[in-house]
């Protein structure tokens, strides 16, 4: 080893031991920035919760827009094919009648 | 009476609930900590309040991506070392150090380093340290971090590269470079020191 690495070894162990100040105690100014920080952080993570519930609302009022459209959709073309079937009962308390035997 | 030890998982956990007496604790108990890593690291004309504000507000901000694989005292180190280092490459003059620059004491220093072998006596310790400061801040931010790290706060290789986030071969060779530079500073001291 050349003297040089030794001496820059010596030198930086003895830095390495040089003691160091007490950590001071949480300053007012440290607290106040730290807990608006974290305050800012919590109304950040309530609004992303919101708009978390905002947009799966949404999209669940838009599927069941889509399901109910589809539905009558279904239904009312399932009709006008029964129109033309006489032997279709389109009276839904008809059709109970017929099958229970139940009539008022 | 000594302060209970603080349950940190707990706490953390209350902190995410949005506790701020836990949040208040969690300050408390991590401060000692950030104050000595920017103490270690601080750049010239940078308080020394200012950078620890700056850590704890990105350890506040960032608490939610805290998953738990490493201890918490881990990754609010590594928020703290890369937050001085951003700091440090702020900095565009790196002022190369003179031996006009050294105090009466570390002039002492230097003059035992050239004619002794025997190690510095611990009284020395101040003045190395502030010539070991002051050789550091004609290096780059990264060989600045990494000699701070290897030599003044003694980690090793494999927890520097889990720190910084540099690979380890790449942690060896700016530790190499970085003691080639010093050892240029050091030599420009002794010779100035005995001509």
């Amino acid at each position: 080893m050349k003297p040089i690495d030794q001496q820059l070894d010596r030198l930086l162990r003895a830095a390495a031991r040089a003691p160091q100040a007490e950590a001071p105690p949480v300053s007012l100014a440290t607290e106040m920035r730290a807990l608006a920080a974290y305050r800012h952080r919590s109304h950040e993570a309530a609004a992303m919760a919101l708009q978390r519930t905002w947009r799966v609302g949404l999209a669940t009022a838009c599927a069941t827009a889509v399901v109910a459209m589809a539905a009558g959709w279904f239904a009312s073309s399932h009709i006008e094919d029964s129109a033309n079937d006489p032997y279709v009962l389109n009276d839904p308390g008809l059709a109970v009648a017929m099958t229970t035997g139940w009539l008022p | 009476m000594d302060e209970p030890e603080l349950d940190v998982e707990a706490c953390v956990a209350r902190v995410r609930e949005g506790d701020e007496d836990a949040a208040r604790d969690l300050l408390g108990h991590l401060h000692p900590l950030v104050v000595k890593i920017v103490r270690s690291h601080l750049p010239r004309r940078t308080s020394e309040e200012d950078l620890v504000q700056a850590v704890f507000t990105k350890v506040f901000t960032r608490i939610d991506q805290f998953r738990g694989e490493v201890p918490l005292a881990h990754w609010v180190s590594r928020i703290a070392v890369n937050t001085c280092f951003n700091e440090l490459s702020r900095e565009r003059v790196r002022p190369e150090l003179r031996h006009a620059d050294l105090s009466e004491a570390e002039v002492e220093v230097i003059q035992n380093l050239a004619t002794a072998t025997a190690e510095l006596p611990d009284d020395h310790a101040f003045e190395a340290r502030e010539i070991v400061a002051k050789l550091l801040e004609s290096l780059s931010p990264a060989d600045r971090l990494v000699i701070t790290l290897l030599h003044l706060e003694g980690r090793s290789v494999e927890d520097i590269h889990k720190v910084t986030g540099w690979s380890t071969p790449l942690v060896k060779v700016r530790a190499f470079r970085a003691r080639q530079k010093m050892k240029q500073g050091l030599k420009a001291l002794l010779r100035e020191s005995n001509p």
